[in-house]
C-alpha cells in the first residue's frame, strides 16, 4: 500500500471514530433525556414516539424541519468556521438578530421594481455583510486588541437586541402594530415555498445553506486558506514562521464565520416572519453551539447535527399538546446532555480506564 | 427632611437591584481569580431563583428556601468542578452547558413539581424576606471578599492560582485544591444571588426571571477588572442603569428630550465592550484564566 493510501485509512479511522462518539453522545442524551422523562411521571417511550410524530409525522412537519435545518445549518457553520482558528463564537444570536433587521429593511424599504432574484440577493447580501460586521467587532476585539471574544460576543448579543428594539422603534415601526416590528416586504422580497409541505416554510434558502457548508468543506480541505486555519490553530508560530499572520487568519475566520448567521436571519424574515420582529432569533443562535460542537466542526458533521437537533426542536414542540406532564423543553435538556457528552466523554474514558486514547479535541 | 426622602428611596432601589448583581459578580470572583472561566453565571443564578423558591413554597419556610438555593449551588459547583479541573473541559463550553441546563430543565422540573412550566406559585409574606436582606448579604460578601483576598493566605493563593499555580506548588499547595474551593464558593453565592430574586425582591419564581442578570454581573467583574471593590462598584452603576431605565418608561426630561430606554439598558455592556478595546483604561485578566492545570 502507498504511503498516501495509508494516511486515509489513518484518516478514515479517526473519522469513524469521532463519528462513533458523536452518535454516542446522541445517545446518551436520548438516555438521559428519557430518565427525566420517567422520573417527571411519563412514559419515555411514549415521549420519543410523540417527538417522532411531531418532526416526521405530516408533510407540514417535514418542512418546519427543512426550515429549522436551514437556520440551523446556517447558525453551525458560524460557530464551526471560527472554531477552525480556536475561536469560540457565542455571538450567534446577536449576529442573527442584526442580519435579520437587515433583511427585513431592505425587504421592506429596497427597490421593489426589481426582478425577484436581484431582490432576494440583495437583502440575503445585505443581511450577510450586516451579521459579518457585528461579529468583526468581536474578531477584531480578539485579533488586535488582545481581548476576550467569548465576552466581547456575550456583550454584542445584548447589544444587539438593544440597538435593534431602538432602530426598529425609531426608524422602522410598522405604524399599524403595536410591538416593535418592521412592515411586512412586497412579495418580491419573499422566499418562494415549496408546494410539497403544506405552507411550511421550507425553501431554497435550504439548498444556499448547504452550498455554503460545501464551500467550508472546499476551503477547509483543498485551499490555502483551511491550511492557514489549521496552521494557526494548532501552532500559532509555525504559522508565523510559514508566513502568515494568526491575526489575520483568526479575525477573518471570525467575521466570515459571523456573516454566515446573516443567511440564518435573513431566512427567518424573507422566509417565514415577512417582517423583522425583536425576538424573531429567539434561542436559535445559541443552538448554533451544540450543532458545532456534535458535528465536530466539520461541514458533513454541521450539516447532519443540524438536521438531528431541527427534528428534535421542531418534534418536542408536539409535546405540549400530547403530554400533560412534559413540555417543549424537555429538547433544551437533552440538547445540553449532548453536548455535555460530547465534550466529556473522552477525558471520562480516559480517566476512567487510564489508557484510552485517541486525539484532543 | 422630607426632601431627602425620594433621593433615600432611589438610592434603595439602586442598592435593591444591584444587590443580587453584586452577589452573583463577587461569586464570580472568585472563580475568576483562581483561573476559571465563570460564564455559568446565568443559569447558577436560575437554578438559585427556582430553587429557593420551590422549597420555600414547599416547605412554607423562607429560610429553608435559602438553605436549598446553597444547596443546590454547592451541587451545580460539584459539578462544574469535576467537569473543567478534573476532567479539563472546556470552561466556556461547560460553562454554557449549565446555562442550557437551567433554560431547558428548570422548566420541565417546575411543570413536575406545580403543573405550570413558566412560574411557581405566589409565596406568602411570612415566608418572604424585605429587600434588606439582600442589600445585607451583598455588603458583607463584599467586606469578607475584600479581606479575604487583600488580607489572608487564602486570598494570596486564590490569586497565584490564577496567576502562577505552579508556584503554589512549589511551596507544597496544591492549586487544584485552591480552584475547587473558588469553584464551589462560587457555585454557592451565584445561588444565593438568584435566590434573592425570587424570594426577597419578587414573590415567586417567573420563567427566565434573571434576563441577562447573571451575564451583566460578569461584564461588571470585567469592568471592576476582577478586584471586590470596583466590581461592587460597577454592579452599583449597572443598578442605577436599570432604576434609570424604569424610572425613564414613557417620560420625558425638561426641554422634550427623550432617552430611548432600549439604549440606556445596553450602557453597562457598551462600557465593557469599551472597556474590552481599550478605552476605558487596561483590563488585565488572570494570566492563567481558562487555562487547565
Amino acid at each position: 500500500m502507498s504511503s498516501l493510501g495509508w494516511r486515509q485509512f489513518v484518516k478514515f479511522r479517526l473519522l469513524l471514530t469521532e463519528a462513533i462518539l458523536a452518535l454516542m453522545a446522541v445517545g446518551v442524551g436520548i438516555l438521559m433525556g428519557g430518565v427525566l422523562v420517567w422520573i417527571v411521571g411519563e412514559d419515555p417511550v411514549k415521549a420519543i414516539l410523540i417527538i417522532f410524530e411531531g418532526a416526521f409525522g405530516t408533510a407540514y412537519d417535514l418542512g418546519m424541519v427543512l426550515y429549522f435545518a436551514t437556520i440551523l445549518i446556517a447558525t453551525g457553520l458560524s460557530v464551526a468556521i471560527p472554531s477552525q482558528t480556536g475561536n469560540f463564537n457565542i455571538g450567534a444570536e446577536g449576529q442573527t438578530l442584526m442580519g435579520a433587521l437587515a433583511a427585513g429593511v431592505v425587504g421592506a424599504y429596497g427597490p421593489a421594481n426589481l426582478p425577484h432574484g436581484t431582490c432576494l440577493t440583495l437583502a440575503i447580501l445585505a443581511a450577510l455583510l450586516a451579521s459579518g460586521l457585528w461579529g468583526a467587532i468581536a474578531a477584531a476585539i480578539r485579533s488586535y486588541r488582545g481581548g476576550h471574544e467569548v465576552i466581547a460576543s456575550i456583550m454584542l448579543n445584548f447589544i444587539a437586541a438593544g440597538v435593534s428594539g431602538w432602530l426598529v422603534v425609531t426608524y422602522f415601526q410598522a405604524p399599524d402594530s403595536q410591538n416593535p416590528e418592521t412592515i411586512t416586504v412586497p412579495e418580491v422580497f419573499q422566499l418562494h415555498r415549496f408546494d410539497s409541505f403544506d405552507g411550511a416554510p421550507a425553501t431554497m434558502a435550504i439548498f444556499i445553506a448547504l452550498a455554503f457548508a460545501f464551500c467550508f468543506w472546499l476551503v477547509l480541505e483543498r485551499m490555502r486558506p483551511g491550511f492557514v486555519m489549521k496552521a494557526v490553530k494548532q501552532s500559532p508560530e509555525a504559522a508565523i514562521v510559514a508566513g502568515y499572520s494568526p491575526n489575520k487568519a483568526m479575525f477573518w475566520s471570525f467575521t466570515i464565520g459571523s456573516a454566515m448567521c446573516g443567511l440564518a436571519g435573513a431566512v427567518m424574515v424573507l422566509g417565514e416572519s415577512w417582517r423583522f420582529r425583536l425576538e424573531i432569533s429567539d434561542g436559535f443562535g445559541f443552538l448554533g453551539i451544540p450543532v458545532a460542537l456534535l458535528g465536530r466542526s466539520r461541514p458533513l458533521g454541521v450539516v447532519l447535527s443540524a438536521f438531528l437537533f431541527a427534528s428534535l426542536h421542531h418534534g418536542s414542540s408536539l409535546l405540549d399538546i400530547e403530554s400533560t406532564k412534559i413540555g417543549r423543553d424537555l429538547a433544551q435538556v437533552i440538547e445540553a446532555i449532548v453536548v455535555l457528552s460530547v465534550v466529556s466523554m473522552v477525558p471520562l474514558l480516559r480517566f476512567m480506564t487510564g489508557k484510552f486514547s485517541t486525539r484532543d479535541r | 427632611m422630607t426632601e431627602l426622602m425620594p433621593l433615600l428611596e432611589i438610592i434603595l432601589a439602586i442598592l435593591r437591584n444591584a444587590s443580587p448583581l453584586v452577589i452573583a459578580a463577587t461569586a464570580a470572583l472568585f472563580c475568576e481569580r483562581s483561573g476559571i472561566i465563570q460564564i455559568s453565571l446565568e443559569g447558577l443564578m436560575l437554578f438559585g431563583a427556582f430553587a429557593g423558591a420551590a422549597a420555600a413554597n414547599y416547605y412554607g419556610i423562607g429560610v429553608l428556601g435559602l438553605v436549598a438555593a446553597i444547596g443546590v449551588g454547592f451541587v451545580l459547583g460539584c459539578i462544574y468542578g469535576v467537569l473543567v479541573i478534573q476532567l479539563k473541559v472546556d470552561q466556556i463550553i461547560a460553562g454554557t452547558v449549565i446555562n442550557m441546563l437551567a433554560w431547558g430543565g428548570i422548566p420541565v422540573i417546575n411543570k413536575a413539581l406545580f403543573d405550570s412550566s413558566a412560574s411557581t406559585p405566589a409565596l406568602g409574606l411570612e415566608e418572604r424576606f424585605s429587600s434588606l436582606l439582600p442589600i445585607s448579604i451583598a455588603i458583607f460578601t463584599v467586606g469578607f471578599t475584600y479581606y479575604l483576598i487583600h488580607d489572608t493566605s487564602y486570598g494570596l493563593r486564590l490569586t497565584v492560582a490564577g496567576e502562577k499555580p505552579e508556584a503554589l506548588q512549589a511551596v507544597g499547595v496544591n492549586p487544584l485544591y485552591v480552584r475547587w474551593s473558588a469553584v464551589v464558593v462560587s457555585g454557592v453565592l451565584a445561588a444565593l444571588g438568584g435566590a434573592t430574586l425570587s424570594i426577597c425582591l419578587a414573590s415567586n419564581y417567573t420563567r427566565n426571571m434573571t434576563a441577562g442578570r447573571g451575564f451583566m454581573a460578569l461584564a461588571a467583574l470585567i469592568l471592576g477588572k476582577w478586584r471586590p471593590l470596583p466590581t461592587f462598584f460597577a454592579c452599583i452603576l449597572f443598578g442605577a442603569c436599570e432604576v434609570l431605565q424604569m424610572k425613564m418608561q414613557g417620560s420625558q426630561l425638561p426641554g422634550g428630550v427623550t432617552i430611548p430606554s432600549q439604549l440606556v439598558q445596553i450602557v453597562p455592556y457598551v462600557l465593557t465592550l469599551l472597556l474590552l478595546i481599550g478605552f476605558v483604561g487596561a483590563s488585565r485578566a488572570p494570566s492563567k484564566l481558562g487555562k487547565p492545570f
